[in-house]
């Protein structure tokens, strides 16, 4: 031997030279590079604050951490004691209940609002400012004004359904297992309704006024019209922010925090306030991590539905 | 086109040209600036901060900040105490311990100091001079804050659970404080029973809150129940314990519904409101509705919580203070510790907290506030069995999950709602127990 390479081969550290120069020669310029040190800083933002935490929360999932513990890999222990809980158990059974009921309101009744708002016309500029306020001011300012209209003693729901006859007794809106999971999806519904009600209604806007006016003629009823041409027009809109709303709805954290703190009977729970609860609370970080984590496929089936929604909405446009 | 900037007529820079030179500009004045703004190396700053729950007697505050103020400038220090609601202080703990920075001294809840006893710094030296000059310390102290032969936390003060009444709803079924203080849990029921027909009930929360924990357990105890033994084995499935959840079915139906989903707050307005006759409270209750002239405040009167079969006992929330590893300054904040623990100062504390701090040792608890104020008579020297959430068993992890997942509270929950028999909400409690104990 002694000759590095056999007759014909590029010898290792030639081709090292040739890749680097490839590479060199190759590399982005002007516009090009200018675009990629732009993109850098958002790529940044990603993988801190999105890829790093993920990765994290998955490790730890898969460990006995607790804070102020480095904690042991223990596999899929955290996994298989969850599902023995008791409470985890009830919390998926909330979460699929509290998302499934919430959003399906908010998208019926956004509907509805949309299409009254389109009726209304320019004359409800002041009506549709008014209608984006739940969604706007901060959730916890609101949920915390909820919270104080649903008390056992001054509930103004109360008092009103008491004028009204409705109620004698007023109705244990925290207090009871039934009447609290009212109260926790009605202050989503408030909150969440205005965003499905705007791009609802910016949806239903973009539909050329010639298709209702040709179905007019041809002597649609207006449901017809509803049914056959806003509906179908509105369904890249609709998927996409019903899409939208089962991430945020079962990620929920805030309204339940403040409203219930996932009792009573843990009938509230959703995973990011037992996560919480377990995670900080109690101290066993790898456990809240491994709750958290169940939010993840969700999200994920979600995110790639969203994705590719969005992606054909690309190819039409 | 190309974008030109001129200056008087004449090209000077394209706009991309610009943009390139700004860009680095601004670049070599950040990197400029964070050299420049590094404190210099070798002269760590002698500065402590503290963290500090936003007290339910609102005049605790501004003293406790005058105590840290007053330290400082002797010391020649700076220092700060930053107040965080209740519920906020877990988290805070979690986030510092984890990323190893924060504040220099942590105010350590119930098992903190256990929690968090690898990331603490033994604090011996403290405990035993405040020991040696106020001493001796309460068997709780040492049950919380001495692990392992040593002192993760210094013990501070705590808080605990009598029954807050209002005397005119007593008064109304012919029962003085005194009566009330006397009377064991059947005689309790009795009266209960006919406060209820008057339309001013007796309550106490039932729910995922706090309050709960420390309503429950010392009915608990006082019935000869148990959660865990002193070893951490699950005992809570035991006669004593159906006997506890029997009598909280008959004292449920005599309650307001809404006990059910009760915050720590809801008891406060429960009796504030002037509807409540009766619920286990710290005397929060009484302090803001003297420190703001509400007319209740006369009425309000603290009595211990009903004897039992088994005794009589009052539940504590406790607080300890701790010093992180982290500390860049662990000797000032010791300082810092035995200022607050000196008898002086830990007197203004208690006058300041309107008699709501209780010590942990046995001189401090000698202070002429108690015996002055009628209204706390039953207060503080505390005469029932005192303990905490997880008595007797080991301070730690595994009790700290049973308090914040409100076992106990829902164990009662589930059987005075029916969604379980007696039998079976032990037996979902027993294994519930037995995950949390079993880590």
């Amino acid at each position: 031997m002694g000759r590095s390479g056999a007759p014909g081969s590029v010898p290792a550290v030639e081709t090292t030279q040739i890749s680097v120069r490839w590479w060199w020669q190759k590399r982005p310029r002007g516009e090009r590079r200018l675009a990629l040190v732009m993109v850098c800083p958002l790529v940044g933002i990603l993988l801190g604050l999105v890829a790093y935490p993920l990765v994290s929360a998955l490790y730890m999932s898969l460990t006995d951490k607790t804070i102020g513990s480095p904690g042991a890999y223990v596999g899929l222990s955290n996994f298989l004691q969850l599902a023995e809980d008791s409470i985890f158990r009830q919390t998926v059974g909330n979460a699929i209940l509290y998302t499934v009921v919430a959003v399906m309101i908010k998208a019926i009744a956004g509907i509805g609002l949309a299409v009254a708002l389109a009726r209304i016309g320019e004359r409800g500029a002041t009506v549709r400012a008014l209608i984006l306020l739940p969604w706007v001011i901060p959730i916890s300012i609101t949920a915390l004004a909820w919270w104080w209209m649903f008390d056992p003693m001054f509930s103004v729901i109360n008092r009103g359904l008491r004028a009204l006859g409705v109620a004698p007794s007023g109705v244990p809106w925290l207090g009871d297992p039934f009447w609290a999971r009212v109260a926790v999806i009605l202050v989503n519904v408030w909150r969440g309704l205005p965003f499905f009600a705007t791009v609802f209604l910016a949806g239903l806007l973009s539909i050329p006024r010639e298709l209702y006016e040709a179905a007019e003629t041809d002597g649609a009823r207006s449901l017809d019209s509803f049914v056959r041409i806003t509906l179908p027009l509105l369904r890249p809109v609709l998927s996409l922010v019903l899409l939208y709303s089962v991430v945020m709805t079962v990620a929920d954290f805030e309204i339940i925090y403040i409203l219930t703190r996932g009792g009573p009977l843990n009938r509230t729970h959703l995973f990011a306030t037992y996560a919480f609860q377990v995670g900080l609370e109690g101290t066993v970080i790898s456990k809240g991590a491994a709750i958290s984590l169940f939010i993840f496929p969700v999200l994920a089936i979600a995110s790639y539905f969203t994705l590719r929604i969005i992606r054909r909405g690309e190819e039409y446009a | 086109m190309e974008n030109v900037v001129k200056i008087d007529g004449e090209r000077v820079l394209t706009r991309r040209e610009f943009l390139k030179a700004a860009g680095r500009a601004g670049a070599a004045a950040i990197v400029g600036y964070s050299f420049l703004a590094k404190p210099a190396s070798g002269s760590p700053t002698r500065s402590i901060s503290m963290i500090h729950w936003s007290h339910f007697v609102p005049a605790y505050n501004p003293e406790l900040e005058r105590q840290v103020t007053e330290w400082s400038a002797r010391r020649g220090a700076t220092a700060r105490v930053d107040f965080v609601a209740y519920r906020d202080i877990p988290a805070k703990l979690a986030a510092e311990a984890e990323s190893r920075t924060g504040h220099d001294v942590v105010q350590l809840r119930v098992f903190d100091a256990a929690l968090y006893r690898q990331h603490l710094v033994p604090l011996d030296d403290v405990a035993q001079e405040v020991e040696r000059e106020s001493g001796p310390w309460l068997p709780l102290a040492r049950y919380l804050g001495f692990l392992d032969g040593r002192w993760y936390g210094v013990p501070w003060y705590y808080w605990s659970f009598p029954a807050t009444i209002n005397t005119e709803h007593w008064g109304a079924i012919g029962m003085g404080a005194a009566n009330v203080a006397a009377l064991d849990w059947n005689a309790f029921l009795e009266a209960a029973e006919r406060l209820y027909r008057r339309g001013t009930p007796v309550g106490m929360a039932i729910s995922q809150t706090f309050d709960a924990n420390d309503a429950l357990y010392p009915l608990l105890w006082s019935f000869g129940g148990r959660t865990v033994d002193e070893k951490g084995n699950v005992v809570i499935d035991s006669a004593e314990t159906a006997a506890a959840i029997e009598y909280a079915k008959r004292l449920f139906r005599l309650m307001p519904r809404d006990v059910l989903g009760w915050d720590d707050a809801a008891n406060n307005r429960f009796i504030l409101a002037g509807v409540g006759s009766w619920t286990p409270n710290a005397p929060s209750i009484w302090a803001v509705a003297k420190l703001q002239n509400l007319p209740i405040a006369g009425k309000i009167d603290h009595v211990p919580m009903p004897r039992g079969p088994k005794g009589r006992f009052r539940s504590a929330s406790t607080l300890a203070l701790g010093v992180w590893k982290f500390s860049r300054n662990v000797e000032l904040a010791k300082d810092l510790i035995r200022h607050l623990l000196s008898p002086a100062n830990y007197a203004r504390q208690v006058e300041a907290s309107m008699g709501y701090n209780q010590p942990f040792l046995r001189k401090l608890g000698q202070h002429a506030y108690w015996r002055n104020e009628p209204v706390l008579r039953f207060y503080e020297p505390v005469r029932e069995q005192l303990a905490v959430p997880g008595w007797p068993g080991p301070a730690g992890e595994g009790a700290q999950l049973v308090y914040t997942a409100f076992i106990v509270p829902l164990m009662f929950a589930k059987a005075v709602t029916g969604e379980m028999s007696t039998a079976e909400a032990i037996r979902w409690a027993a294994r519930e127990l037995q995950a949390r104990y079993r880590r």
